[in-house]
């Protein structure tokens, strides 16, 4: 059942987990252009944790990693539903979505 | 015989006026205790007391308000540099927790 | 488990909760166009009450399947948030925007459901709770903070926040697996035994405790992931500002005792070393951030920060009477931050709200009334005896002489004396600069809030005793 990770061990699951965090880390604050990048950098992050509980769900025997799975996709959703219509809101009064056009409020 | 005092005084007229003087003790004191302790205390109070006393609380307002200057200036607006002072966070505590 | 392992009625207040939310939002949408602010209002309001009353009569235990519980420290969070969200309603119906207009309906439901968010976080006995948690709880502020949609520093205000609190939940969620995957449950119960028995806590699970300490620290704002809060604060309207300040801070506190105390205190060596440094930043930089500032929600914000610093010293000390000490302090930081901004909410002038400190001027002179309740919040703020603040500030202080923590203990005095200038120059302004031209009459909704806060203030002395012993049990609850 577990022959996937019995074959190549959690090390290249895990691996894989966090190079995706480091991108997704990188492509929110490296990202001077376009906040829609942001967005997709922010699922990166939650895929990499993803990745993390399914390998570990399946490793460990255990069923809770799959379930928070589960919830996390449908979070994810939201969460990109729930950006979306931000970034919409902000460019209808702002006329940009460049990150550095963000900065509005300081000091 | 009551010239005997002032020919003795004539005589040994030094030591007579080194008496006379009670052994310039006076002088002595002043010179080795009050003058220096005056001039020390005059430096004390013109430089230490006004200076430093009576300025510390001023200068201290002064940083104070230097620092929360610097403090705010910090605070660009720029995302990219409030997500990367998180991520900064984030290595320095785990620094800290590995190797604490 | 089967089924009768549930135990449905120990989340009775948070059922009543979300279906009120649904029925009201169904109801209110069916209303004309610009009709439904006032009903949303009153009946999130009810809501909000009455699911403060079922938290007190309902059942205390663990009930679905291991990851919910309904203990004391449960209890006493509960209240508070709810205390805090439902004086955010009460703002909410006196406050206009630019355009003379209410906010938008949504704006109360949306604070009901986030206040449901923080319950089930004040409630969590497992990851999984922890997360949706405060996933609602997050992305309903997200949408409260961008509401005003003509405004651009509104929408600026909630981009940012939607920004980088994704990068905290995403942080958190990794911390999350990772500490799944090296403890083998989400559990707390089982995390304390996986927690306790390893030698040496494998070097996952301490990257993923970090990550989760680092995720709830952006929530409760602490330096260095506080950059959001100043900028969210200004941008977002009055009533969500006086939220945020509240509620979602004392979910994420709960969070932090929770789990701090329970599943990874038996490493607590580890992490306290990361709540000093963290607590002695906020309080720093809180206090001297703050000098500067000329809006009056900017410096609440800075100011929010330093309390969380020294909210967070209770923790810091690792002792029980810390963690009573911190609770203390929460309840008397709701009822001065909330008094605050219901005077700030008040600030408006010619029909337009102005926010700078500066338009504070002549206040005792112009309205002594609301100028005396801002006073007495500020008086508070600083640690006056014998106001609420007082108390906090002196418990916290007392809990971590007696825990070693001389550092902290002279840090935060040293930051409590700064602090004290920037919220005494606003009572300075208020009574001493000239008078400038009057601020509007305040709606009866925000002098109730204000008025009542400051009655508090100076009272909580008097109840002081039961709001002690209520904080005891929910850190002997919280501790065992």
């Amino acid at each position: 059942m577990n022959a996937a990770i019995d074959a190549i061990g959690l090390g290249p699951y895990l691996f894989v987990s966090a190079a995706l965090l480091v991108l997704g880390v990188f492509g929110i604050f490296l990202n001077r252009k376009n906040i829609i990048v942001m967005l997709m950098a922010m699922e990166l992050i939650l895929l990499s944790a993803n990745l993390n509980l399914v390998a570990f769900s399946s490793a460990l025997g255990d069923l809770s990693g799959q379930v928070m799975v589960l919830f996390v996709l449908t979070i994810a959703a939201a969460e990109a539903a729930i950006g979306l219509a931000i970034v919409t809101v902000y460019f209808r009064n702002r006329g940009s979505i460049q990150v550095e056009d963000v900065t509005m409020m300081k000091g | 015989m009551p010239t005997l005092p002032a020919r003795l005084a004539q005589a040994l007229w030094p030591v007579y006026r080194f008496l006379l003087n009670k052994w310039y003790f006076d002088e002595l004191y002043d010179f080795i205790f009050v003058r220096p302790y005056a001039v020390l205390a005059r430096a004390l109070w013109k430089g230490g007391e006004e200076g430093v006393v009576e300025g510390m609380p001023l200068d201290a307002v002064r940083a104070t308000r230097e620092s929360a200057v610097q403090a705010v200036r910090l605070q660009t607006g720029s995302l990219a540099l409030y997500a990367f002072s998180m991520l900064g966070g984030l290595v320095v505590l785990l620094t800290v927790a590995l190797c604490g | 488990m089967g089924v009768s392992s549930f135990n449905w009625a120990i989340a009775l207040p948070e059922i009543a909760l979300a279906l009120a939310g649904v029925v009201i939002l169904a109801g209110v949408v069916l209303q004309p166009k610009g009709e439904g602010f006032l009903p949303a209002t009153v009946l999130s309001g009810a809501a909000l009450l009455g699911c403060m009353v079922l938290v007190l009569v309902c059942p205390q235990g663990h009930g679905y399947a291991g990851t919910f519980v309904n203990d004391g420290f449960a209890r006493f969070m509960k209240i508070l948030v709810l205390a805090g969200a439902l004086v955010a309603v009460v703002l909410g119906a006196g406050y206009r925007t630019r355009e003379q207009r209410t906010l938008p309906f949504e704006a109360p439901v949306l604070i009901l459901f986030s206040t449901l968010g923080a319950m089930i976080m004040a409630s969590s006995a497992n990851l999984m709770t922890l997360f949706v948690g405060l996933e609602l709880s997050s992305l309903s502020i997200y949408i409260l903070c961008a509401l005003e949609r003509d405004n651009v520093l509104s929408s600026e205000a909630g981009l940012k926040y939607f920004i980088l609190g994704s990068l905290a939940s995403g942080l958190l969620l990794y911390g999350i697996s990772l500490v799944y995957g090296f403890a083998g449950t989400m559990e707390y119960t089982g995390l304390i035994e996986a927690v306790r028995s390893a030698a040496i806590p494998p070097m996952g699970l301490v990257v993923g405790i970090v990550f989760v300490l680092v995720g709830l620290c952006f929530k409760l704002s602490m330096v260095p992931f506080h950059m959001w809060t100043p900028d969210v604060y200004q941008g977002a309207p009055t009533p969500v500002t006086a939220y945020m300040a509240g509620a979602p801070k004392f979910a994420a506190f709960a969070l932090f005792l929770r789990v701090m105390a329970g599943p990874f205190g038996a490493v607590a060596p580890r992490w306290q070393i990361l709540i000093e440094t963290v607590s002695i930043l906020s309080m720093v930089y809180g206090a001297f951030a703050a000098i500067p500032q000329t809006n009056i929600k900017r410096l609440m914000a800075y100011s929010s920060i330093g309390h969380m610093g020294y909210a967070l010293m209770g923790l810091a000390a690792a002792s029980m009477a810390g963690l009573q000490a911190t609770l203390v302090y929460l309840s008397a930081y709701l009822i001065m931050n909330a008094g605050t901004f219901g005077c700030i909410a008040a600030m408006r002038r010619n029909g337009r709200e102005v926010n700078g400190i500066a338009d504070l001027a002549g206040l005792g002179k112009t309205d002594p009334g609301m100028a005396l309740a801002l006073a007495i919040f500020m008086f508070s703020m600083v640690g006056a005896p014998p106001l609420a603040g007082f108390f906090g500030k002196f418990l916290v202080f007392a809990a971590a002489w007696q825990a070693g923590q001389y550092p902290l203990v002279a840090v935060g005095a040293a930051a409590s004396i700064v602090g004290a200038y920037y919220y005494l120059r606003i009572v300075k302004v208020m009574y001493f600069d000239a008078p400038d031209q009057a601020l509007d009459r305040p709606a009866p909704g925000l002098l109730l809030v204000s008025g009542g806060m400051g009655l508090a203030t100076v009272l909580f002395i008097a109840v002081l005793g039961p709001i002690l012993s209520f904080a005891h049990q929910a850190a002997i609850a919280l501790v065992g």
